[in-house]
């Protein structure tokens, strides 16, 4: 007799789904396993044997042959041992078929006991996808599961509780759909503690609401990466569909191993600048994700920008561009979204003291030149907010202004997305820094005084095309912020001070 | 390239950078041609009392080939050569006491320059210093001048970025080198030497061909600097300085030595200021202060003569306020917030206005000051 149970398996981002198919002929006892499975797989043998009989069935002796389909496919891992034993029950006639649109998911121990399994979640949304709507899952890995609205999740405690269920003798709850929360990351340095930067601390809170790139420039001690530790702070919460897409890309690292099954807080990623182009971009024989794609939907740190090497950073400007990278590889090649807010930190000479009114700089011009020439203007470009950071004296450390908690600068910057997202619903986007040509044409479009504004900038500043759209990007922001529907003149003006860096130019 | 030249360009190749000795050497034969056979000749009596050294390099340096060699190089690279004798040599160098007896140049070198002016000053310069050199080197240009700088990094540079920035002049920037003809210093000031000779000025040396830009260089160059100018203006000069030690020559030569006050506080204003207090540089507080002393018509004594005028009702609300606190010195966006009442976003959408009005200025460090320079903020009434 044959019977057919549907699983899933996961090749890098992409789900697919895994017919279990059983035959049970009669024959010498037999027991055989195709389908391209790996070793885990190939030993589930024994784990649904012993399963089988210590649930209190028989196991039937005959010729068994389990195949995987699509046979081509490679199946990794122990996630078909509940999927296999169940074929087994239903093709030696002791349970009837498992309804349609079933998804079955578990790993198996000996006495019958379902063991959770990793990367439960890119697997369950993608078939949720393909018109699955009834999970059977491990009793573990239910609350990841629960995230799935609109489905039912059936938690299974062992082989003997599913088949009693499938019999409609005991049957087991469906998980309660559990709402989705974002988390905040809860030891980042809250904006109340650093002291003055008032004016680089207004840049920070633009740049997290429209989700610009920001670089951040200035003297040694002056807060460039207690700002950027700050940052994390006033992240707005993530959505389900931003938690997914970063979940998906961790779970393949293997990060998210004995962790919750979701990313809940945004990412924040700090590599250190001796990082090869490899580790930040993606590669490897497997073509693994980078850094820049492990902070997507979150924040990339790069301090000390200029100490980068070159051909790293010249790898930064595609995936600025186009928010997601293609890794290609001989033996493999993935494409894995890259949506991060790249903030960056540098001095603004070799010595740190150019701009300083207490230390002489001890640069030549030359010296200044080649520092800053480290940072190629294609890549400039594509940076959204340049920031000089003021020199911190003896009077703003001690300084008792309170300045405003992170939590006030936060609830400002979700209602700016709040309106960013109403915006883009059609579009496709989220936030403003992601406008194509044609949106900034449409939901920029300076007149009059502002025009003339942007004119002068053009000239003055000497903006590239691109340039000057990051400098509409911005002022949308800014209106945005005050909750503004056109763009005032006002905004335009406080947009070009974050382009109108001296330190780079000037020399 | 005449035999005379050629002559000239050996015995100068020969004791290299020592006129003294080539004068000498000169003034003991009715002719160089003579000294030349007697060198080929191995006849030293004549060259008894010159070192070992030098009369090997004669030997050496006599060598028809060598001679070839030498003049195609300089035939191919583009280099003139004036001596003494020759008609581009200038005039006024020819006063000082003792003159390179060679001068190596690219472009074109008039007898007469209209005007010399040398300005000098300090490489590591402040932006004060840059602004002024800038300013005054563009007025001199603009009013007839010939700026004549040493092209190094700082005074030298924005001077002669000064005074290119005029067009319609027909004054050119002569620019005298502390190294040979061929080596660019510092090394991006490339794209600066290139304009100063497509604007029709020079580029000079007394220094071999290959001459690195050496520390002891300078001095000699210095010389040459304040020798082809009528007079020389300083503009920053630390405590002890190579600047002074132009302006020293300067006088000794009996040319005229202006200097630009600084703040008495400024270290790079210590050395002008000093001049300035022991009377050896009259002080310079507009192009007008320098020409005067050579044209009659020297023109406009304002230094920003030519700034716009802006009244100080426009500036609008919170650009009046920063017009005030800047008045009291330069202040970063900071301490411009501590001193205005508000927000972060309305301070920078202000200081974008002021800056495109060229009301104020933007230095490293997100420091602001009055750009006085471009604009004057007058009062109502």
């Amino acid at each position: 007799m044959l019977a057919k149970v549907e699983s899933y398996g996961l090749v890098c981002l992409n789900g697919y789904p895994v017919t279990v198919e059983t035959d049970i002929a009669p024959g010498l006892p037999n027991y055989e396993t195709v389908g391209l499975p790996d070793a885990a797989v190939k030993e589930s043998r024994e784990r649904v044997h012993a399963a089988i009989r210590h649930s209190g069935f028989a196991f039937p002796a005959a010729r068994i042959t389990v195949n995987l389909a699509p046979a081509d496919l490679k199946k990794e891992g122990s996630v078909y041992d509940l999927p296999i034993a169940l074929s087994i029950l239903i093709a030696s006639g002791c349970l009837k078929p498992v309804p349609r649109g079933a998804i079955v998911l578990g790993e198996l121990a000996l006495d019958g006991t379902v063991r959770p399994i990793s990367g439960i979640l890119p697997m369950l949304i993608d078939a949720y996808h393909k018109d699955y709507s009834i999970f059977f899952v491990p009793k573990d890995n239910a609350a990841e599961a629960a995230y799935i609205h609109g489905a039912t999740v059936f938690p299974v405690e062992n082989l003997a509780a599913l088949v009693a269920h499938l019999r409609d003798e005991t049957v087991i709850a469906p998980v309660e759909p559990k709402p989705f929360a974002g988390g905040t990351h809860k030891n980042a340095v809250d904006f109340s503690e650093i002291r003055g930067q008032t004016a680089a601390k207004r840049a920070a809170e633009i740049a997290v609401a429209g989700n610009h790139n920001i670089l951040l420039c200035g003297t040694p001690g002056s807060g460039k990466t207690m700002l950027a530790r700050a940052l994390p702070s006033i992240l707005p919460d993530m959505t389900f569909e931003e938690a997914l897409e970063t979940t998906k890309i961790h779970s393949i690292t293997g990060a998210m191993k004995g962790t919750e099954g979701l990313v809940t807080e945004r990412p924040y990623r700090a590599p250190h600048h001796g990082a090869s182009a490899t580790a930040l971009i993606g590669g490897g024989t497997r073509a693994m994700p980078g850094e820049i794609s492990l902070a997507h939907n979150g924040v990339l740190f790069l301090d000390e920008l200029p100490e980068f090497q070159r051909n790293v950073l010249e790898a930064l400007r595609q995936p600025l561009e186009d928010g997601f990278v293609t890794v290609s590889r001989a033996a493999a090649t993935a494409t894995y979204p890259a949506k991060f807010l790249l903030v960056a930190a540098m001095n603004p000479c070799p010595c740190g003291n150019r701009g300083s009114r207490t230390k002489p700089c001890t640069c030549s011009v030359s010296q200044i030149r080649r520092y800053a020439g480290k940072i190629s203007g294609p890549l400039l470009d594509r940076i959204d907010l340049h920031i000089e950071m003021t020199e911190v004296g003896y009077r703003e450390i001690t300084d008792r202004k309170p300045a405003e908690n992170s939590e006030t600068i936060r609830a400002r910057v979700t209602a700016a997305r709040e309106i960013q997202r109403e915006r883009f619903k059609a579009d496709g986007i989220r936030t403003n820094a992601e406008m194509s040509g044609e949106l900034i044409r449409r939901y920029c479009n300076p007149t009059g005084e502002s025009e003339k504004l942007l004119r002068d900038a053009f000239k003055r500043l000497q903006l590239s095309a691109r340039a000057y759209q990051r400098v509409l990007k911005v002022a949308r922001t800014i209106a945005d912020l005050e909750n503004s529907e056109t763009i005032l003149p006002e905004h335009y003006a406080e947009a070009i001070q974050y382009r109108s860096m001296s330190m780079l130019s000037n020399v | 390239m005449d035999e005379t030249t050629r002559l000239w360009l050996w015995l100068n190749y020969a004791t290299s950078m020592n006129p003294k000795l080539f004068f000498e050497l000169l003034s003991r034969f009715d002719d160089l041609s003579e000294a030349h056979e007697a060198i080929l000749r191995r006849e030293f009596e004549q060259f008894s009392d010159v070192s070992e050294n030098v009369r090997e390099r004669l030997i050496a340096a006599a060598d028809e080939r060598f001679l070839d060699r030498y003049t195609n190089w300089l035939l191919k690279n583009g280099v003139k050569i004036a001596t003494p004798e020759s008609e581009e040599y200038p005039a006024l160098l020819s006063e000082i006491c003792d003159p390179p007896s060679v001068l190596f140049y690219k472009g074109t070198l008039p007898k007469e320059l209209p005007l010399p002016i040398a300005m000098v000053g300090a490489r590591n310069c402040t932006d004060y210093g840059r602004e002024v050199a800038e300013l005054l080197g563009e007025q001199l240009a603009e009013r007839g001048a010939t700026v004549v700088t040493g092209l190094a990094a700082g005074i030298d540079s924005a001077a002669a970025k000064g005074a290119l920035s005029v067009t319609s002049s027909d004054c050119p920037v002569i620019g005298v080198l502390g190294c040979g003809i061929d080596v660019t210093y510092p090394q991006d000031n490339g794209r600066l030497y290139q304009a100063v000779l497509d604007h029709g000025g020079a580029l000079i040396t007394e220094f071999l061909p290959k001459t690195p830009p050496l520390a002891q260089n300078f001095p000699i160059r210095n010389r040459i600097l304040s020798g082809i100018s009528r007079g020389v203006v300083v503009i920053e000069a630390g405590e002890r300085s190579g600047t002074s030690i132009t302006a020293d020559f300067a006088r000794e030569q009996g040319r005229d030595v202006f200097a630009v006050p600084g703040r008495i506080t400024d270290p790079m204003s210590i050395g002008t200021n000093r001049m300035l207090a022991r009377g050896e540089a009259k002080p310079v507080t507009s192009a007008a202060d320098i020409l005067s002393e050579f044209i009659d018509d020297a023109g406009d004594d304002v230094l920003n003569g030519a700034a716009k005028k802006v009244t100080f009702t426009a500036l609008g609300a919170i650009g009046q306020e920063i017009y005030m606190a800047l008045l009291q010195g330069e202040k970063d966006a900071d301490e411009l917030l501590d001193w205005i009442d508000c927000s972060a976003q309305d301070l920078n959408a202000a200081l974008t206005r002021l800056l495109f009005s060229e009301v104020i200025k933007q230095l490293p460090g997100r420091i602001y000051a009055l750009d006085t320079i471009h604009t004057v903020v007058t009062f109502d009434q």
